[in-house]
């Protein structure tokens, strides 16, 4: 039995009748399309599906699409709306923290909901933030590095 | 030192815009308004002859779209090297988690229902889980046909259920032991692992109306992913097309054809595109981990510390159906590709038990002996009153030494030694209670040349092809896939180096089978090399036609001719040449055919090029290595006395590479390796007990997060091979293999426990502090 709802993901609204079983990263990228959040495993453990959800990461997997109707969803796609890439964007490039590339869009968006709310965090803040999200690739390394320039940059505004 | 503009920099991967912005299409990211999903049913018995299959209940639930058994098959037995699986269960099934049927269906939910209504008829066998068991005589025979099965590697020779055995023996030990001041001897287990990619296995297949499949796959070597689907379904090469996308990675795992196979026949039975993804659950249950293994070791030294005698036996656990037979050979480089002994028997084997197919996974058999080996160089360190670091380089092999009949050409290690002794020297500072250090060391890959400069026993592997476009830019067209530790990049970077154009004036198309030439794929640390190597070529091919077509206008020779800056000129002069965008549109007139530039890894011609440089006389008919990947880690940890977890405090990693074609992404791949490893050596163990896999998820196989690493201190050396392109050997394997023993060693040197299983728990840690201190700590 379908339920209408309407979410709102990247700014746009969106009209959809979606069973209410149904976890939010299923109906983001089979439904709208948006592939850019993954389905690493269905069960919270990888932090592929991460997504902001009012401003904090989730887990995309672990809530249903009919939860989180009329809340404002930030998927990886909503990040560089007009081609203008985020900080964390470019200093992921930068700093070479992309290998695989299939757990990025979850790390960016986990280090944007941390540097929204604590913008000068330091390496343990960061590493202790990105603890949901598997990286398989890199050992972390460079992937921190990268944030923390982000946010070492932004400390000194 | 040879300045370059392009190679030797550390610039942004091709593709890496797209991965931070979500625009990178994985093999799951295809999508088709009529899809299916497909799951696969999965025997529950370890060992079993199968006596029905009835699927009509299953036919008739509405959303059912097409179900497969091997009755849909042709019962053709598939495989990497040797051809000992069906596609779907037969007659039997051999371990708990092999595929036996296949459902196609609307959604996820009608799918999983109707593999409930599938009905099987099971009549278990006796089976065996340990290797050691299955090679005793009387063990179930798991693979009762074995010696007629077809195999492709070299050595197939089995016997029962030793799949494969290899013996090395060198001096005379048994004389040898007398002279030893001291013997030791342990023997060292590991577990099997998993991959750990955050991109499950996940394939889609989709059939035209003409009846071509095109497939996108989670593989990393799509020309033999084509071969063994056509192997399997008995069809033809023209009516599969293995298509590009994005890998998020391997690490050895994503070469097989598993479940590729199964989604095709899905979506030709159904008529509709199908997307089959695998469950962690079933990652951890059924794919192919990282071989178990068992290595005792007996190794005597000198007083002064000399090595003098190696005896060793290994045991891998290859499951009940293997990925590459060749263990045995393997392990013996990694046990003896550093050191000089002179009195060596070595004995490995392949053996076959009732537990889930194991194959290949960074370093195939490397992390597994390393951890034994480097473990046990330590403890007769630490025996004999000498420093760990000092032991290994008095021993360690030079340039020009005879190792199992090849001469040792560019060895890093003692230079990798060397930066490890001065980091410690650095770095050591006081010593803290529960606090100390380790090192280990590696060795991996390695080619086998003649000294005429031939690569030895090196099929056609890798080419490429650079074509140029009427503006003077180049297209790169290799088969080589991008997994994720940057090939495509690195390509591109070559291939603007010898034509003189900018990296961003070079494009790839890479991995798509219809349009690129054959190529083994991503993996063995080959890719910089070999790949490399027929870049390389390619891109000198098209230079040397642009010449061609440039001395006839110019009315030079084509030897005195340059390319530099977008244009082909007399050398000296920049001004009397023509661009190569002229040159590539008037082709068609002065060669009579477009420029293309051909290139192959293994090509006459390199013969004479190479003995210019040839360091060193050889003597007829030996062989030489070429490019040994070497390197030296040094870790430092903290035990927790109460609890015996171990933390990492500070972790340094040295590694050869012959030459940084990306510094960037070199430090990459060594600082993920490092990663890799400590899940390896820390947390990672997938438990198993009479073939029930215990710890199916990723709460319980734990891999390692951003909490349990520590920043890495890497070092590149830079010693050149003969034969890879600007000198280039290898890194993307050999990272990941000192670093358990790396970890043990600085455990014994923090407690005084030697830990010889992995992982190295905090339950193992701690008892064994607990039986050290007599029960009272």
């Amino acid at each position: 039995m379908k339920h209408n709802i309407t979410l709102r993901v990247n700014g746009e609204s969106y009209q959809l009748a979606v069973e209410p079983h149904r976890p939010l990263v299923d109906v983001l990228r089979n439904d709208l399309g948006l592939t850019g959040t993954k389905k690493g495993c269905g069960h919270g453990h990888c932090g592929t599906c991460t997504i902001l959800l009012d401003g904090k990461a989730v887990n995309s997997c672990l809530i249903l699409a009919v939860d989180v109707a009329d809340r404002n969803i930030v998927t990886i796609e909503g990040l560089a709306p007009d081609g203008k890439l985020h900080p964390l964007q470019e200093a992921f490039i930068r700093h070479g923290a992309v290998q695989c590339g299939f757990c990025t869009p979850g790390l960016i968006l986990t280090a944007k909901a941390l540097l929204d709310e604590n913008p000068a965090s330091g390496p343990e803040e960061i590493r202790f933030a990105l603890a949901g999200n598997i990286c398989r690739c890199t050992g972390y390394a460079k992937v921190v590095k990268a944030i923390l320039s982000v946010a070492q940059g932004r400390g000194k505004e | 030192m040879t300045e370059y503009r392009i190679i030797g920099q550390s610039l942004p991967k091709k593709e890496v815009g797209d991965k931070v912005t979500g625009k990178s299409k994985y093999s799951g990211d295809i999508l088709f308004p009529d899809m299916l999903i497909g799951k696969i049913l999965h025997s529950p018995c370890s060992h079993a002859r199968i006596l029905s299959i009835d699927t009509s209940r299953a036919t008739a639930l509405p959303g059912v779209k097409a179900i497969v058994t091997h009755e849909d098959t042709p019962l053709i037995r598939i495989g990497r090297t040797v051809m000992d699986r069906y596609v779907l269960a037969y007659d039997r099934v051999r371990f708990l988690g092999e595929p036996v049927a296949a459902v196609a269906a609307v959604d996820e939910e009608t799918a999983e229902e109707a593999l409930e209504l599938i009905r099987v008829e099971y009549d278990e066998l006796p089976a065996v889980f340990d290797p050691l068991q299955a090679m005793e005589p009387g063990a179930p025979l798991i693979h009762e046909g074995l010696s007629s099965y077809e195999c492709l590697a070299a050595k197939f020779n089995p016997q029962g259920n030793v799949l494969s055995q290899g013996m090395f023996t060198e001096g005379e030990i048994e004389k040898a032991w007398k002279y030893c001041y001291l013997i030791h001897e342990d023997s060292y287990r590991t577990p099997p692992v998993y991959h750990g990619f955050t991109q499950p296995h996940e394939t889609t297949a989709a059939v035209d109306a003409s009846g071509r499949v095109t497939i996108w796959a989670a593989n990393k070597a799509p020309h033999l992913l084509r071969q063994m689907v056509c192997q399997a379904l008995n069809l033809p090469m023209s009516r599969i097309r293995v298509a590009p996308s994005t890998v998020g990675g391997d690490f050895g795992g994503k070469g097989n054809a598993h479940t590729e196979p199964i989604c095709v026949l899905l979506a030709l039975k159904s008529g509709q595109p199908v997307r089959l993804t695998l469950s962690r659950h079933e990652e951890l249950t059924s794919t192919f981990l990282r071989e178990a293994s068992v290595t005792h070791l007996k190794m005597g030294v000198s007083k002064d510390g000399d090595l003098i005698a190696l005896q060793g036996k290994v045991v891998y656990d290859t499951g009940a159906y293997c990925d590459v037979v060749g263990g045995p050979t393997a392990s013996g480089t990694s046990l003896l590709g550093l050191h000089r002994i002179p009195n060596v028997v070595l004995n490995a084997y392949q053996v076959y038990t009732n537990n889930s197919p194991r194959g290949q996974m960074r370093a195939p058999t490397s992390p597994q002996v390393a951890f034994a080996m480097e473990s046990h160089l330590d403890m007769v360190a630490w025996k004999l009153g000498i420093d760990p670091v000092e032991f290994r380089l008095r021993n360690a092999l030079e340039e020009g030494d005879i190792l199992r009949g090849q001469r040792i050409m560019n060895p890093g290690i003692k230079e990798a030694l060397r930066r490890t002794q001065e980091y410690l020297r650095q770095n050591r500072g006081e010593a803290k209670p529960n606090q100390g250090w380790g090192v280990a060391t590696c060795d991996y890959g390695g080619m086998a040349m003649d000294p005429s400069g031939y690569l030895k026993n090196a099929p056609l592997e890798s080419s490429a092809w650079v074509k140029l476009n009427e503006d003077g830019t180049a297209v790169l067209i290799t088969g080589v896939t991008e997994q994720g530790c940057g090939p495509v990049t690195v390509m591109a970077q070559i291939v603007a180096e010898v034509l003189g154009i900018g990296y961003e004036d070079v494009s790839v198309v890479s991995s798509d089978t219809d349009g690129t030439p054959f190529e083994l794929g991503t993996s063995g640390s080959r890719t910089t090399h070999r790949v490399g190597l027929s870049v390389k070529l390619a891109a000198e091919d098209a230079r040397n036609q642009l010449f061609e077509a440039a001395a006839g206008s110019l009315e030079v020779s084509a030897s005195e001719l340059a390319i530099s800056g977008g244009r082909v000129h007399m050398q000296g002069y920049p001004e009397r040449g023509m661009s190569i965008g002229e040159l590539a549109t008037a082709a068609a007139i002065t060669l009579g055919r477009p420029i293309l530039g051909i290139g192959s890894a293994l090509q006459k011609g390199i013969g004479s090029a190479l003995r210019k440089g040839k360091p060193i006389a050889a003597s007829k008919g030996e062989e030489w290595r070429d490019a040994p990947q070497h390197g030296a880690h040094a870790v430092q940890v903290e035990v927790d006395p109460g609890t015996g977890q171990v933390r990492l405090l500070k972790y340094f990693a040295c590694h050869d590479v012959g030459f940084a074609l990306n510094p960037q992404n070199v430090e990459g791949q060594i600082e993920g390796g490092v990663g890799f490893g400590v899940g390896y050596a820390l947390f990672e163990e997938v438990l198993i007990k009479e073939g029930k896999t215990l710890n199916p998820d990723l709460t319980d196989y734990r891999l390692p997060t951003s909490c349990d690493l520590v920043d890495i201190d890497t070092d590149i050396v830079e010693i050149p091979s003969i034969s890879g392109p600007f000198g280039a050997k290898g890194v993307g394997e050999p990272s990941n293999v000192p670093v358990a023993a790396a970890i043990a060693n600085a455990v014994y040197d923090a407690v005084g426990v030697r830990i010889t299983q992995l992982p190295l728990t905090p339950e193992r840690v701690f008892q064994a502090m607990q039986l050290k201190s007599g029960g009272n700590a």
